[in-house]
């Protein structure tokens, strides 16, 4: 059984000085108890993304979530707002919803037909007081609707605070926020053809550092590296929050004759700047003039992870016309080949990970930054 | 009756529940019925219907 006084010291190592931390130990990335505690104090004690608006387009419609094995249902109320509940019956625990679907009507559990309006309140309990009597004074429905779960929507990806005692959201996304002010004003269009996953044999970790730095792009992705050269890109790092990289020479060619539109009134900067930020634990995002895209990381176990791409577009012509689908299957395409790139390094990491006497590995002062940006930030929330 | 309710047709299921609470039976059949032709048409969303059996039910002592 893992302990935490066992990793205590390689947790206060990554939160040291870069020149002198050592990577988090390799526990955290090898075994199930390390998995645990990170279930517990990284992803329920604090905001997570664990699906998109767009999963859930229309008003009724709900996708049931295992979020780390606590079972959330995310849903599209009447109104239009996404909701998030616990995803089981309040009367003997039944799971309510088992496979995304639209519910025109109320919620009914399966077992005994307990039914739950999309608001949450308990609307039916059929039969509680004896044959065909559907009241009893010991079930007050004020009392006993689904369990709300504290979530929020931030282009258009949906965070949820499971402990209920996180900071309010708008602090906590605040800085990223700010710093993509000229994009978060703007509706974003969810691309027709333009989702796909990943099942990598990683620990969540490695995704997350991976995507984090540049440095690996000229031995990774030379494809990538003969446009947009390393010198071009710089670090960015919000301690406690997101880290990431970003670059001045983004400007691809999908085709010589169409392009993207781009988001209305953007600074000049954003013509060829575009910028990688993983926000933790587990959204990596991907800023550009004429699109965003995401990747949300399901952690599965110590050693896998399933990468759920999406890619969102400036308008709604450019997101679902068949005039743009040619080039936003482009375009999905060549972001498809960069990731499965880094899928080698860091399935090569978590082998890594198992030699015996790996003390974390040494960071480069210089181009590691924001790698141990998120190192630090890992090893604060488990070490206090 | 038991086909449609794997069929997803619930408009049709809570109709026919509702009929057959019409037949000449002992209330607590009759409130029986009524009460699965109640969750059914939650279940479509149905509201006009809702109300109605809900009005049904009320009298019968099922609400
Ligand atoms: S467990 Fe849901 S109605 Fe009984
Ligand atoms: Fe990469």
């Amino acid at each position: 059984m893992l302990d935490i006084r066992d990793i205590a010291q390689g947790l206060r190592s990554a939160m040291g000085p870069i020149e002198e931390a050592n990577g988090l130990p390799s526990p955290l990335y090898t075994s199930a108890e390390g998995f645990e505690l990170e279930r517990k104090q990284l992803f329920h004690a604090g905001w997570t993304c664990i699906a998109y608006g767009k999963d859930v387009p229309h008003p009724g419609d709900a996708k049931p979530v295992s979020f780390l094995g606590a079972p959330l249902l995310v849903l599209r109320d009447r109104d239009g707002a996404v909701r998030v509940y616990e995803n089981v019956c309040r009367h003997r625990g039944m799971i309510l919803v088992d496979a995304p679907r639209n519910f025109g009507g109320v919620i009914r559990c399966p077992y005994h037909s307990w039914c739950y309006s999309l608001d949450g309140k308990l609307r039916a309990t059929p039969h509680v007081g004896g044959p065909g009597i559907n009241r009893h004074d010991s079930i007050n429905p004020d009392e006993t609707g689904l369990t709300p779960v504290r979530a929020a929507i931030w282009m258009d990806c949906i965070f949820v605070d499971v402990s209920g005692t996180a900071p309010a959201f708008d602090d906590w996304i605040a800085p990223l926020a700010a710093r993509w002010a000229d994009f978060t004003d703007k509706p974003l269009y969810p691309g027709a053809g333009s989702s796909f996953t990943l099942d990598v044999h990683c620990n969540w970790k490695l995704a997350i550092e991976n995507y984090c730095e540049s440095y690996h792009l000229p031995w990774v992705h030379p494809g990538l590296n003969s446009y947009s050269k390393l010198e071009d890109h710089y670090h960015i790092e919000a301690p406690g929050a997101f880290s990431g990289q970003g670059t001045v020479v983004y400007n691809p060619k999908l085709s010589d004759t169409q392009s993207f539109p781009n988001f209305a009134d953007l600074p000049a900067k954003w013509d060829t700047g575009a910028e990688y930020v993983s926000l933790f634990p587990n959204l990596m995002l991907g800023i550009h003039r004429d699109h965003m895209f995401a990747i949300r990381l399901d952690p599965i176990s110590h050693e896998r992870t399933i990468e759920n791409v999406d890619i969102w577009y400036a308008s709604e012509e450019a997101a679902t016309s068949d005039a743009y689908a040619e080039l936003r299957a482009t375009n999905a395409a060549m972001w498809k080949d960069i990731f499965i790139e880094d899928i080698s390094v860091v399935e090569g990491m978590q082998k890594g990970r198992h030699a015996t006497n790996f003390d974390g590995g040494r960071f480069s002062a210089v181009m590691d930054s924001p790698t141990h940006v998120f190192h630090a930030w890992v090893a604060q929330r488990l070490h206090g | 009756m038991r086909a449609l309710h794997d069929s997803g047709q619930h408009g049709e299921l809570s109709h026919l529940h509702e009929e057959a609470a019409t037949r000449p039976l002992p209330l607590e059949a009759r409130r029986f019925h009524l009460t699965h032709a109640w969750v059914y048409a939650l279940v479509e969303g149905d509201a006009p219907h809702v109300a109605r059996l809900e009005d049904q039910l009320r009298v019968l002592g099922g609400l």
